[in-house]
């Protein structure tokens, strides 16, 4: 029996939108650019896509910018924004728990004068007003925050946030990457000038992404060539992915409500069991303001990569945030954010779940871990009651 | 990571030095700086002999790989020769672990030593 568990690191690509796709990576080819009909085809069924992806977050076509991912839609809005209107000012301000493409975006800026400042989080992940409204200077051009936690799940309040950035003058960036698809996304209701899809975490494929940018809003294209998309990204558009992205969009726009119940339910149940069943065991992001497939533990005296091993070789896929996984060696940003100690955050396991996953496969993952993590504690030099770890 | 994940069970799976000696002749513990990897070594000595090693770890799989790797080429060896095990034998032994966080894989062989260094101690007094 195998479990994929890890929805929030890529999903499936349904069929239906493989079924789609196609024709566009066999016998439709041609470049979207050319004047003849094959050409024009490939040009309605982008169009196509950019009204779908468009109607599914309550934005115009035109609004609507392809990119090859989230990660670049990400680089485009921050330095595409911040390039545009250097005049406005040149500090940005960026929440602790943003995806590294944010904070690294952000942080290429600073080799350019920018100031980046960061803002801390509660316990639970969420951005506090407050605390935004004191980092949010006049000098500040962008605001950027993610509407939901890929690791810990947390759902932000963006309108909230983004009515601190307005009063101050500064544009409103939301990474909405993770959330797409999951929970409902209006760019009116949530007032933002700037924010970034990906298709490939939910259900669409790898390899394309978009940034919506609201009519009036400035950026500077960081990819400079032919004038494709509206001279925002140049580059021959990417026509299976887009075509694939925009049937996405339309089956989750259908399917998400229902589809967020039966995951929220399955995934409540299942972090029940597992805080019934195993001591020691926190929940890390917000109790109910969280994406319904995301599940985030913190499993005391066992490293995390050697459990996510453990449990691969169990047949089941989930990830951490254990500093081990780590190219620096260094524990989780977002875990470290919300307050978890070095400790803590070692022996975090991150469980997503998602359109396909199964009952079957829940209870596959409840029946093995209790073992694992036995095991793991087994050999374990830290026991509860004994040495502190820290 | 098909690769890693392979070999790293195929030890972790053979496993047979995990856990703790009463009465130990000699206990280190080694941690990494960075990750907090912690492996904490066990020893009995016999005539100059490791008659046996054990090892508790909380720590990344390729730690606990090579741990037990460390302590199945220790028992047997002379106190001397065990001190000397470093963590090129200790790969090769393993069939040559995938290049990941080299300094988890060195968490073990420093607990050994320091299981050895505090048995000197002790027997010196």
């Amino acid at each position: 029996m195998r479990a994929y568990l890890d929805y929030a690191s890529t999903t499936p690509l349904d069929e239906r939108v493989l079924e789609e796709m196609l024709p566009w990576l066999k016998e439709e080819f041609a470049n979207p650019t050319g004047i003849y009909s094959l050409s024009q085809r490939a040009r309605q069924a982008v169009e196509g896509a950019r009204e779908r992806v468009a109607e599914f977050i309550g934005a115009s076509p035109s609004e609507v910018v392809f990119t090859s991912s989230g990660t670049e839609a990400c680089n485009l809005a921050i330095k595409g924004y911040a390039l545009a209107n250097r005049r406005q000012g040149n500090r940005i301000v960026v929440s602790a728990v943003e995806h590294m493409a944010v904070l690294e975006a952000c942080r290429a800026l600073e080799k350019h004068g920018f100031e980046v400042a960061v803002v801390g989080v509660d316990e639970h992940g969420c951005v506090k007003p407050e605390e935004l409204e004191k980092a949010v200077t006049g000098e500040t051009l962008l605001v950027v925050v993610q509407l939901a936690s890929n690791e810990i799940g947390t759902i932000q309040n963006i309108r909230e946030l983004a009515e601190v950035a307005h009063e101050r003058g500064a544009a409103f960036f939301c990474d909405a990457c993770i959330a797409n698809g999951s929970v409902p996304v209006d760019v009116d209701a949530l007032d933002v000038e700037l924010l970034a899809m990906s298709a490939h975490k939910m259900y669409g494929p790898k390899g394309v992404g978009a940034l919506y940018v609201a009519e009036g809003t400035r950026i500077e294209p960081l990819i400079h060539g032919g004038g494709q998309e509206r001279g925002y990204r140049s580059g021959t558009e990417n026509v299976p992915g887009i075509v694939g992205f925009g049937r996405a969009c339309e089956i989750a726009a259908r399917e998400m409500e229902a589809e967020g119940e039966r995951i929220r339910r399955m995934r409540d149940r299942m972090v029940r069991r597992v805080m019934q069943e195993i001591e020691d065991v926190r929940l890390n992001g917000h109790p109910e303001r969280r994406l319904p497939g995301n599940a985030n533990f913190a499993i005391a005296y066992i490293e995390g990569e050697s459990l996510v091993l453990e449990l691969d070789f169990a047949g089941v896929s989930a990830s951490t945030g254990s500093a081990c996984t780590s190219p620096t060696l260094e524990p989780s940003h977002v875990l470290t954010a919300i307050g978890l100690s070095k400790a803590q955050a070692h022996g975090s396991l991150r469980v997503t779940l998602g359109r396909f996953t199964t009952e079957e496969e829940v209870e596959h993952f409840l029946e093995v871990l209790p073992g694992v993590v036995e095991r793991l504690r087994r050999i374990s030099p830290f026991k509860r009651g004994g040495e502190e770890y820290v | 990571m098909a690769v890693r994940a392979e070999r790293i069970a195929s030890i972790l799976r053979k496993a047979e030095h995990e856990g703790v000696i009463e009465s130990p002749d000699g206990v280190g513990r080694a941690e990494h700086p960075l990750c907090g990897d912690a492996v904490e070594f066990y020893i009995s000595v016999r005539e100059g002999v490791i008659a046996a090693a054990r090892f508790r770890a909380l720590a990344c799989a390729a730690a606990i790989a090579t741990s037990e790797i460390a302590a199945s080429l220790a028992e047997g060896m002379r106190v001397e020769e065990a001190e000397r095990l470093g963590v090129e034998e200790v790969e090769r032994h393993a069939g040559g672990l995938p290049e990941i966080n080299r300094c988890c894989k060195e968490v073990g062989v420093r607990a050994l030593r320091r299981a050895i260094q505090d048995y000197r101690g002790k027997a010196n007094t």
